[in-house]
């Protein structure tokens, strides 16, 4: 129990009036003395305890994120005990890893018996595992003479996990539509109407056009847009450029990029398309420098590309780092030819622009995604966004697929923009 | 608190705003003190000094959080809350000064200490602030004598141009050179100043090649006019030209050349383009979004003259006084040394923040709760009945307990959390203990009254409580 020091004023109020009622000889100043005495002496009588019975309650929803997503975070502290509590103040401890961007940890209320105190906020994700600690309580008396601290053990979730693979739920559902496998031109198995053709011995059954034969007497095959495997890099740009957040707490551009690739690379394999991984701008096993995992598919594959894409975040490159141009180039001469490679970088400088139409010499098919970092409410926010907007027209102009991933879009979304309606031109190998 | 017309005081970061967590306990202290020093006007007849000073108080509080402001409006506003507020607390200081004596002047003193603290804490009001708006309330008040020296020296330096220049008593061609060397220089300054590259269709690089030339040209003539002044003027001090001015063509020459109609229209363009530059100098200034060191100044003189001024003549001149340039000459002397008052007596708060004296984040509840306590002393000087006393005391010590309880929510839990609930039973609970105090006391008087007389009790009454002052050291820890 500590007394809190508010009510020196009133020592020094009370010495005043007494000094002046003395000395002037004024009777009532005297007496008046008596009233910050008054509270003076109820501040010094009054206790607070510590030991009072509270429950906590935390719940993190979703517990798993993917980096930059918001997560809210809900803590109830309830009176479990028989009397009421006139000032309860909790405030929960966040991990210091985490910002908090709305709402508050804090809360404070006096707590009939059963009551509960509220306290709901947002942080957002960022990459690793984070772990709450006790929310802290700070309980005072009536008046708020005294006051005590304690820690409130909470129930429910501790832990914050982030993670690149964290799905969300409309990826899950809904991502063979729409980074799936890639239509094209020709005719063949697959889903979507192409032709029709005159039926052939070996044609299966379910593709022959039964209204047709019942009114022309003839067999004829449906052909449907064959659909093909294909290969995809995918190149995430990590370099020290690119390691730049929208604000405090926020994931770096190398996070969001990392995230958006490893979603792009589980829906590609799970679509059956052979899926590379290259990490640029920072210190590889590779020759140049790069941190390279060729092309191919299947689980093992799918688990060394997810290790990659995790490291690409953690990645450092010190003053001595390989030229990314050249290692640009090297993933120019380690690419299979008529693959599709996809650039992840926030387009902070022009290095991407001048690598995309490097890659354009060789007759890649071409991707640019790329996650925007930059605040709009400052006057270098909005410059700076206006140069990031030409690079994405100057990428577009150089033949590439140009997706600017706002923070406000979904990333399923920005995927389905950035493969199905780029993937005919992918697999005929020209440009869009 | 917000003004019905110009900028809003509850801004987004100020405290106090809805759902922040000092607006209810700032809510409870606000209407303690009204009640208290309502009661204590009414009781001791001072109801419209104790107002009118109380009135002051806010209005300072409000200009100084205003002058805070960037933007033009807000520094208008703010310096028109700012110096007719401090003449009005000075008045009503003065007033109750008048008709109370000494008790009056705590009285009226102690109102305005608590409005201003209070309105101060609800606009959020810092040390920082207040610096400055001490330094835009100085600027006004010295810009008034800033102003009559450079015009004197203006005027001066015009009357001798004129007397020298333009109208000699003989004619001299000295004075024709020093003429045109103030013109030509004036012209020069103007084109440096004017902003050309806007007004005429041409480029900025030949602009600035033209100004380079018109600079060399102009310095070049200027040189030349001086140096020609200074020889024709010695030569024409020792007497050396009497004789080659008398030459007949030559001296009806000079006489043309030495008339007002010659030399006017150079004056006047001189005058004109030394206008011109300052004009488009300052015009420069205003427009680069910095104007607060021109546009402080300028609205500071103005806000202290422009309401004052014509209701102290009114006043005045009701009462006989004020006739005339001297009566006006008068009211602006005064205005101007209660203004230099006032700001002495502002200065004193960020000085006793500067020295500690007064905290700076509970500085306004401190000036609040101190204001409460003041108004009690002067109450008790003006033998109102005992009860107002221990109320005005009582106050201090509600604005004091919810004030500073509010401000502690606010450090603890930050301003999201809704906490008006908690503010409330609070208040409710210091309002009580203070209703107990008050009733204790007058309790006590009572008790006192009917014992006896001041001496014998007055002496037990001091020992009781110095008693429980020095064991209440000890206690405390």
């Amino acid at each position: 129990m500590n007394p809190t020091a508010r009510w020196t004023a009133g020592l020094i109020a009370a010495a005043v009036l007494a000094t002046v009622g003395a000395a002037a000889g004024y009777a009532s100043l005297l007496l008046a003395a008596v009233v910050p005495l008054l509270y003076l002496t109820y501040g010094v009588l009054s206790t607070a305890d510590a030991d009072v019975a509270l429950r906590a309650h935390r719940e993190i929803e979703p517990a798993t994120a993917p980096p930059g997503q918001e997560v809210t975070v809900t803590l109830t502290v309830e009176n479990a005990g028989s009397d009421p509590l006139p000032d309860v103040r909790v405030a929960d401890a966040v991990p210091e890893s985490l910002g908090v961007i709305d709402g508050s940890p804090r809360g404070g209320t006096a707590l009939e018996p059963g009551e509960t105190l509220w306290a709901e906020y947002s942080v957002v994700a960022k990459r690793g595992e984070h772990e709450f600690g006790a929310p802290r309580a700070r309980v005072r008396s009536f008046g708020a003479g005294a006051a005590a601290d304690r820690a409130v053990e909470a129930s429910g979730e501790r832990r914050l996990h982030c993670r690149l693979d964290a799905s969300a739920p409309p990826i899950e559902q809904q991502g063979d539509r729409f980074a799936g496998g890639m239509p094209t031109d020709s005719p063949g198995q697959g889903l979507e109407f192409h032709s029709t053709r005159p039926y052939r011995r070996d044609d299966p059954a379910s593709r022959i056009d039964w209204r047709h034969y019942a009114k022309r007497d003839e067999l004829t095959t449906v052909n449907y847009r064959e659909r093909r495997a294909s290969s995809v890099v995918l190149v995430v740009d990590a370099r020290p450029a690119s390691r730049v957040v929208a604000g405090p707490a926020r994931p770096t551009a190398v996070e969001l990029a990392a995230y958006a690739a490893t979603h792009a690379l589980e829906d590609l394999l799970g679509a059956g398309h052979e899926v590379g991984v290259a990490v640029v701008g920072a210190d590889g096993p590779d020759d140049a420098g790069l941190h390279w995992l060729a092309p191919g598919s299947g689980r093992d594959r799918r688990a060394r590309a997810r290790d990659l894409l995790a490291a690409a975040t953690e990645a450092t490159a010190g003053e001595n780092a390989a030229d990314p141009d050249a290692q640009a180039a090297r993933i120019a001469t380690l690419a299979p030819p008529r693959a599709q490679l996809v650039l992840f970088s926030p387009l902070l400088d022009d290095w991407p622009v001048e690598t995309v139409e490097t890659w354009g010499v060789r007759d890649y098919s071409r991707v640019v995604l790329s996650p925007d970092v930059l605040t709009h409410n400052t006057v270098t926010g909005q410059f700076e966004s206006v140069r990031r907007h030409t690079r994405l027209a100057n990428c577009q102009a150089a033949g590439a697929r140009a997706v600017d991933w706002s923070r406000a879009t979904p990333l399923y979304a920005v995927l389905e923009a950035a493969f199905a309606a780029d993937a005919r031109g992918a697999l005929t190998g020209g440009s869009s | 608190m917000i003004l019905l017309i110009g900028p809003r005081l509850d801004r987004p970061s100020a405290i106090g705003d809805e759902g922040r967590a000092r607006a209810a306990s700032l809510g409870v202290a606000a209407v303690v003190t009204v009640v208290v020093t309502l009661a204590a006007g009414l009781t001791s007849g001072l109801l419209d000094a104790v107002q009118l000073a109380g009135l002051g108080g806010g209005l300072v509080a409000a200009g100084t959080a205003l002058l805070d402001r960037e933007s033009l409006d807000g520094l208008a506003v703010g310096h028109f809350c700012f110096m007719p507020g401090g003449l009005l607390c000075l008045g009503g200081v003065a007033a109750a000064t008048l008709v109370g004596g000494p008790g009056g002047f705590l009285l009226a003193l102690g109102s305005t200490l608590a409005a201003l603290g209070l309105a101060s804490a609800w606009a959020n009001v810092t040390h920082d602030t207040t610096v400055r708006a001490m330094k835009q309330g100085w600027a006004g008040v010295f810009l008034p004598f800033v102003a009559g020296v450079v015009l004197s020296i203006v005027a001066a330096f015009a009357l001798l141009l004129w007397e020298f220049g333009v109208a000699p008593g003989v004619p001299s061609l000295s004075t024709l050179l020093f003429l045109l060397a103030f013109t030509a220089s004036a012209v020069c300054l103007s084109l440096m100043r004017l902003p050309l590259a806007h007004l005429l269709a041409v480029p900025r690089e030949e602009l600035a090649q033209r100004r380079a030339q018109w600079r060399d040209t102009a310095r070049v003539f200027v040189a030349a006019c001086l140096a020609g002044w200074f020889l024709v003027g010695v030569l024409e001090l020792v007497g050396a030209t009497t004789g080659l001015y008398r030459t007949p063509g030559l001296a009806l020459l000079l006489g043309v050349l030495s008339t007002v109609w010659v030399r006017l229209p150079a004056f006047l363009v001189g005058v004109g383009a030394v206008l011109v530059a300052l004009l488009a100098a300052l015009a420069r200034r205003a427009t680069a979004g910095n104007a607060d060191w021109l546009a402080g100044p300028a609205l500071g003189m103005l806000a202290l003259f422009a309401i004052p001024f014509p209701i102290l003549v009114l006043l005045l001149s009701g009462r006989g006084g004020a006739a005339g340039l001297a009566g006006a000459a008068f009211v602006a002397a005064l205005i101007l040394v209660a203004g230099m008052l006032f700001m002495l007596c502002y200065s004193a708060g960020p000085l006793a923040v500067q020295v500690g004296v007064l905290p700076d984040r509970a500085g306004s509840l401190s000036l609040a709760s101190a204001g409460l306590l003041v108004a009690g002393i002067g109450a008790a000087a003006l033998r109102v009945p005992g009860p107002v006393v221990f109320a005005c005391v009582a106050g201090s010590m509600v604005v004091w307990d919810v004030g500073e309880f509010g401000l502690g929510l606010t450090v603890e839990l930050g301003h999201r959390p809704d906490t008006r609930r908690l503010e409330l039973l609070h208040g409710v609970a210091a309002v009580g203990l203070a209703v107990g105090a008050v009733v204790l006391a007058t309790g006590l008087a009572v008790l006192f009254g009917r014992v006896g007389p001041q001496g014998p009790v007055l002496s037990a009454v001091v020992l009781a409580v110095a008693g429980v002052l020095a064991l209440l050291g000890p206690i405390r820890g």
